[in-house]
């Protein structure tokens, strides 16, 4: 079977730019809850939550 | 977010409760009657909104004498088990009291599960000392402190850490102690994650 070549830096470079847009994204989620009601934004992260526990 | 923040606790009502939130509240509701405890986990970020799950819930509870604990163990045994040890001796001697954690679950489930353990450096013990009660709707639970909380996911510093300890700065900026923080940020030598990751 013929593999592909891997760039291993550029993975790298995709690894640390994909965990930095994480980042960012939580700060915007936390913009988000800070102005969304508990009742609103709890049921939301049940959805989540239950998805794995139930 | 409605949430109040004092020196004596942080206010959380009208939550939704989760699957892991009940699990958290009903295991807690029978070990405060045994034992002070502090949750230590990324159960604390999720509590508070992170959008996560996770297996198990870590907690601190002092060390107490084998009469106290085996109460415990008979009472929490008509609805949970401990999964890596088979009775009270063998869980107080060969694991808590040799710093292993022991592990519990609902019966015949294996996740979540509750991690406990005894103290075993002066810094466990301080967590344990300023524990940060949290009231959640109509229960209590305690926390570690955040400010311990967010150096400590610094320095454990996996992404996973790193992005629960970012979620808590960001929540609780406004009331955070920066002198503490910054105080363990010396303490675990995660300035340098700090500045780069969390501001």
């Amino acid at each position: 079977m013929n593999l592909p070549d891997i760039d291993l830096e550029e993975l790298d470079k995709q690894k640390k730019e994909n965990f930095r847009r994480r980042l960012d994204f939580i700060d915007e989620y936390v913009k988000w809850l800070k102005k969304t009601p508990n009742k609103k934004w709890s049921k939301q992260q049940n959805k989540i939550i239950d998805s794995v526990h139930k | 977010m409605e949430i109040s923040y004092t020196s004596e606790y942080i206010q959380l009502s009208n939550k939704e409760l989760n699957e892991l939130d009940i699990f958290v509240k009903d295991f807690i509701a029978i070990l405060k009657q045994y034992f002070p405890y502090v949750i230590i986990s990324g159960y604390v970020a999720i509590l508070f909104g992170r959008n996560r799950s996770s297996e198990d819930i870590d907690v601190f509870i002092p060390q107490k004498k084998y009469d106290i604990f085996k109460k415990f163990w008979n009472k929490i045994q008509s609805e949970y088990e401990c999964i890596n040890a088979g009775n009270p001796k063998e869980a107080y001697t060969n694991y808590l009291m040799e710093h292993i954690p022991i592990r519990f679950s609902k019966k015949n489930e294996f996740i979540p599960n509750f991690e406990i353990k005894f103290p075993n450096s002066t810094l466990d013990e301080w967590t344990i000392k300023k524990k940060k009660k949290v009231l959640i709707n109509s229960y209590e639970l305690f926390i570690s402190p955040l400010e311990l909380q967010i150096p400590y996911k610094l320095y454990l510093g996996s992404e996973k850490d790193i992005e629960d300890a970012r979620f808590l700065y960001q929540l609780f900026i406004s009331y955070l102690n920066n002198d503490v923080l910054h105080s363990f940020n010396k303490k675990f030598k995660t300035e340098r994650s700090f500045s780069n990751y969390i501001l």
